[in-house]
């Protein structure tokens, strides 16, 4: 019992430090070229500057503070969770496509999660890059703006977040694996993209939808990448967190279970584009 | 010893489309296509013994690419079975993927902006190669190939050879059981091509891998290879020695000769068939077993500056093997007219779906 616990201490440690690596080089990677930094900074800045003069125009003419520190918080977080949560359809079809899947196939590791890390390393590094960029804003915004009073709120919120990496990894995956069959799938990709944000709450929050459209959406997967988190850090009731967090782990489960199944059948049907 | 690779009846079918040519052929594509599906590899069995190397050999096209890739388990084969060290190689099982490697010349599998010790670095991580061992087997391999100087460079910036040695190296580190190497020189430069051929000797004498590449050059097979397998649109068609294949489909060699002075195409017809002749140099094709007498003619009776004997081209002893090949599938095609409404006996066919 002791050797078999010792052994499996061991391999935990070993895959940890496996994808730690895989994370140190996308960090790497990415500080090679000095020069994105820089851009990726402004990229990030623009259309979060345009979005906050935009909302601040239009709810400081109504004179209602809590509605425009309401809406102002929304756009932030959904801003930066929107430069946080990364889209996995992209990679997964140029590595089809090139080839390039073939070198992570051949080797004794799981590609999906060599992917997965990878991204993880990239998008802890650009959140060091956006961390001042939204810092600058935030004191910018001054009482626009409202954090999370607490240490609880930050974690559920951190929590949340989190929760959205992975379903969003698990649908983006399984729609970047319909390569294998459909060798230029863009337009599916365009749509999920355009579904996601309308649908998800990152270009409206769902309340604001017509017909109480949102009220439906709450149903649906994509609510759990960007609005469930957002609202959860700009703080909910603990029902509607329980219920949220709930739900949106019953996505993430069922999204799972469906990124395995499609990438099982991926790659029995995958051809090895190239050589 | 024990058989290592061992295949029964291998296949694999790709279905491709037919697209019919000019804008109508795209219009009609959108409502009716045909396919056509290709037998990549058709009922292939092989036997690998431990420590063998083998080469693979065949034109463009033939399968033997698609039959290493399902060697290594990056394919799905159509039907048939295949083991490779008792593992059945497209499960990917971990224990199974730790001894096998498969470097690919045109394929890339270290991290393109990065210097190639980082590369090698996760590689150690992914087999789990202890640190002692890995350092130890990383200095030997840089020293074998002289990589001193160039691990600490961005793969983007090295050159190809250069990037070909680091290849080896990232395929080696976990020091594997089975290597398939697919074209492992090419586009590389002679002095590059004999270093990583002995490099791929020594690493089989010393380690006992199996070994099976492919490979277009006649050196490359001739230095490494102690079987030939052949294959041609899928079908194994040859299975034995180079030696035995060489002599059979090459029975000729060609004496490169260069003269003091011009010499007359005629006057050398007695010698074999002169194939070329110009400003003094000229190409003499004789048969192999004359080779010796006649180049001691050539020296008794011609101003001789420099002789040189050449070998065949691969391509050409496998060109001349898949022209028997061919005649004799024909022969055995026209006797057997009345069975060809099998289909199931076409290496291709055509298939009329509605997408």
């Amino acid at each position: 019992m002791i050797a078999q616990s010792s052994a499996s201490k061991y391999n935990w440690r070993r895959t940890f430090r496996r994808y730690w690596m895989l994370c140190k080089i996308s960090f790497q990677e990415r500080m090679e070229y000095r020069w994105n930094i820089l851009m990726y900074m402004v990229v990030v800045l623009l259309p979060m500057l345009v979005t906050m003069y935009l909302w601040t125009a239009v709810f400081n003419s109504q004179s209602n503070l809590a509605a425009t520190r309401n809406i102002i918080t929304y756009y932030v977080a959904a801003g930066f969770l929107n430069w946080r949560i990364a889209d996995f359809h992209w990679i997964f079809m140029l590595n089809i496509k090139e080839g390039r899947m073939a070198n992570f196939l051949l080797r004794p590791m799981s590609y999906p999660a060599t992917q997965f890390w990878y991204e993880v390393g990239g998008r802890i590094w650009s959140t060091i890059l956006t961390l001042p960029v939204f810092g600058v804003l935030i004191l910018a915004l001054g009482d626009n703006f409202q954090a999370p009073n607490s240490p609880a709120g930050w974690l559920l919120a951190t929590l949340a977040f989190g929760f959205s990496f992975v379903l969003n990894f698990f649908l983006t995956a399984s729609l970047g694996l319909i390569t294998v069959w459909q060798n230029q799938p863009e337009p599916f990709f365009w749509l999920y993209n355009n579904v996601v944000r309308w649908l998800g709450g990152a270009m409206l929050p769902l309340a604001l939808l017509p017909w109480g459209l949102g009220n439906w959406l709450q149903w649906l997967p994509f609510a759990y990448i960007y609005s469930l988190p957002v609202r959860i850090f700009q703080g909910l009731p603990a029902s509607q967190m329980v219920q949220g967090f709930g739900v949106q782990l019953f996505w993430l489960a069922t999204a799972g279970l469906m990124f395995r199944f499609v990438w099982r059948k991926a790659v029995q049907r995958y051809e090895v584009f190239e050589g | 010893m024990s058989v290592v690779v061992e295949t029964h009846k291998l296949t694999r079918v790709f279905r491709t489309y037919k697209k019919k040519e000019g804008f109508s052929g795209s219009l009609s594509g959108l409502f009716k296509r045909s396919y056509i599906e290709k037998k990549a590899a058709y009922d292939l069995d092989i036997s690998i013994q431990e420590g063998e190397v083998v080469a693979f050999l065949g034109p463009n096209g033939a399968g033997k690419t698609t039959t290493l890739k399902m060697l290594s388990g990056l394919l799905h084969p159509s039907s048939g079975d295949a083991h490779i060290l008792g593992y059945q190689p497209w499960k990917r099982e971990h224990t199974f993927l730790k001894q096998i490697a498969l470097v690919m010349g045109q394929r890339n599998q270290l991290w393109w902006d990065l210097p190639a010790i980082e590369s090698f670095n996760l590689q150690r991580e992914i087999y789990e190669v202890p640190s002692q061992i890995y350092r130890q087997r990383l200095a030997e391999l840089i020293e074998i190939l002289d990589l001193s100087k160039i691990i600490n460079t961005a793969v983007r910036k090295l050159s190809l050879g250069e990037r070909m040695k680091c290849e080896m190296v990232a395929a080696l580190l976990h020091r594997p059981k089975v290597l398939l190497l697919d074209e492992p020189t090419i586009g590389l430069d002679v002095v590059m091509q004999k270093k990583i051929r002995s490099f791929i000797k020594d690493y089989n004498r010393e380690h006992g891998a199996t070994i099976m590449l492919t490979s277009h050059y006649m050196d490359d097979v001739a230095a490494l290879a102690q079987r030939t397998l052949v294959i041609n649109h899928g079908r194994l068609v040859y299975e034995g020695s180079l030696e035995t294949l060489t002599e059979r489909y090459a029975p000729n060699k060609v004496l490169r000769v260069t003269f003091a002075r011009p010499i007359a195409s005629v006057d050398l017809a007695a010698l074999g068939t002169v194939v070329e002749n110009q400003n003094g140099l000229a190409r003499i094709q004789v048969l192999r077993d004359n080779v010796a007498e006649r180049a001691a003619a050539l020296f008794q009776k011609f101003p001789v500056a420099d002789l040189s004997i050449e070998e065949p081209q691969l391509d050409d002893i496998i060109h001349d093997l898949f022209l028997e090949t061919n005649q004799q599938e024909e022969k055995a095609i026209q006797l057997e007219l009345p069975n060809l409404a099998e289909p199931t006996e076409e290496t291709e066919r055509e298939v009329v779906a509605v997408r």
